[in-house]
């Protein structure tokens, strides 16, 4: 048994604990973040439709398998394995993009392959970078954003490496 | 967005079928794409209530008040010229405390209440503070990723969890890189 399967668990005691004595009504609570999640779930049918009926042409024209051969010169001299490739472009782009994409890696490599874990690791220390950027200018009234969107690129490609060097290492 | 990189997909795909002949392929993808896009809607469903009621709770029970009370010192730090001014410290830390805590419905509307604090200059040019907050938004520190746990539990993983204690690692370390970046570039600039 590995130390990370007990994650979940200890999490769900301590929110257990809490419940037991809190006086707060928790249980409403509960619902009503879950209803949240609901809809966040739900919401996110209509764009994945679209998204993952593009993905799944694009691995079936052979496309995506293309664009790795394309780039695995410059990927796997970095240590990232070529089939992330589609995944890499689309992650700074759209999130529900890139969740299509990580589903298309689980598909067809599995979750616990290197490639999988890779792609794991990738996913969840990242974010939409352009997005994010846009939203965060735009709240702030900034019309310049200097050098904030080279640098944001910079950290996800040192993320990209990282996450690769790290599960060589630990995985 | 989405629409747009969907559409870039598709003509790049059906241009490559028409090279590799694949296009039976094709057709029959197209028609599977919106399947599995249920399929991996209803997937992640029982995750995602799970994670956001849970969140709910601890934020109802004022964990992420006193969690974000516990980033505010280190944030001084990192964001002297917010600091200084007193305005839009807790905002910045709120909105971290939501983002590391996986509370991601949260997140973004605290994000943006924190970036009207931090502002622009009168010429519109984004000052250091909110550059550094907005690389931080880039890559941003998670303790539990729940989609991609959601996703690899769905897709049959022997062990979905096994991942976080490298994401914690990864993002933490991203978080650290982005930081110093930022103030290196801001330079005497404060």
């Amino acid at each position: 048994m590995s130390a990370s399967a007990l994650i979940l668990p200890i999490i769900l005691s301590a929110f257990s604990l809490f419940c037991i004595f809190s006086k707060n009504d928790t249980q409403n609570s509960f619902i009503s973040g879950a209803k949240e999640g609901l809809n966040g779930a739900f919401s996110l049918i209509p764009t994945l439709v679209l998204l993952l009926t593009a993905v799944s042409m694009f691995s079936a024209s052979g496309a995506a398998e293309l664009l790795g051969k394309l780039l695995s010169p410059v990927l796997n001299k970095v240590g990232v394995p070529s089939e992330l490739a589609p995944l890499l472009i689309v992650r700074p782009l759209s999130g529900s993009g890139a969740t299509a994409l990580l589903t298309d890696v689980f598909e067809n490599h599995g979750p616990d392959s290197f490639i999988g874990i890779c792609a794991s690791v990738i996913s969840g220390s990242s974010d939409t970078v352009f997005y994010v950027t846009a939203l965060y200018m735009s709240g702030a009234g900034a019309t310049k954003s200097r050098y904030t969107l080279p640098c944001a690129i910079a950290v996800m490609i040192i993320g990209i490496l990282l996450s690769c060097v790290l599960v060589r290492f630990f995985a | 967005m989405a629409i747009k990189i969907s559409g870039v997909i598709i003509i790049i795909s059906v241009i490559c079928a028409l090279f590799t002949g694949n296009a039976n392929a094709l057709t029959e993808a197209a028609i599977s794409g919106g399947t599995r896009a249920v399929t991996v809607a209803f997937s992640l469903l029982p995750m995602m209530c799970l994670w956001c009621g849970i969140m709910k709770v601890a934020e109802n029970g004022g964990i992420l008040n006193a969690f974000s009370r516990l980033l505010s010192p280190i944030l001084r730090l990192v964001f002297p010229k917010t600091a200084k001014s007193g305005e839009g410290v807790n905002e910045i830390s709120t909105s971290l405390a939501a983002n590391i805590l996986g509370i991601g419905n949260a997140a973004t509307p605290l994000a943006l209440s924190a970036t009207k604090k931090l502002g622009a200059d009168k010429d519109g040019k984004a000052g250091s503070d909110l550059i550094t907050f907005t690389l931080i938004g880039c890559a941003p520190p998670c303790l539990f990723p729940t989609t991609v746990v959601a996703l690899r539990a769905a897709s049959g993983s022997s062990d979905p969890t096994s991942i976080v204690p490298l994401v914690i690692l990864c993002s933490f370390t991203l978080c650290v890189i982005s930081i110093v970046l930022s103030r290196i570039l801001a330079g005497g600039k404060r």
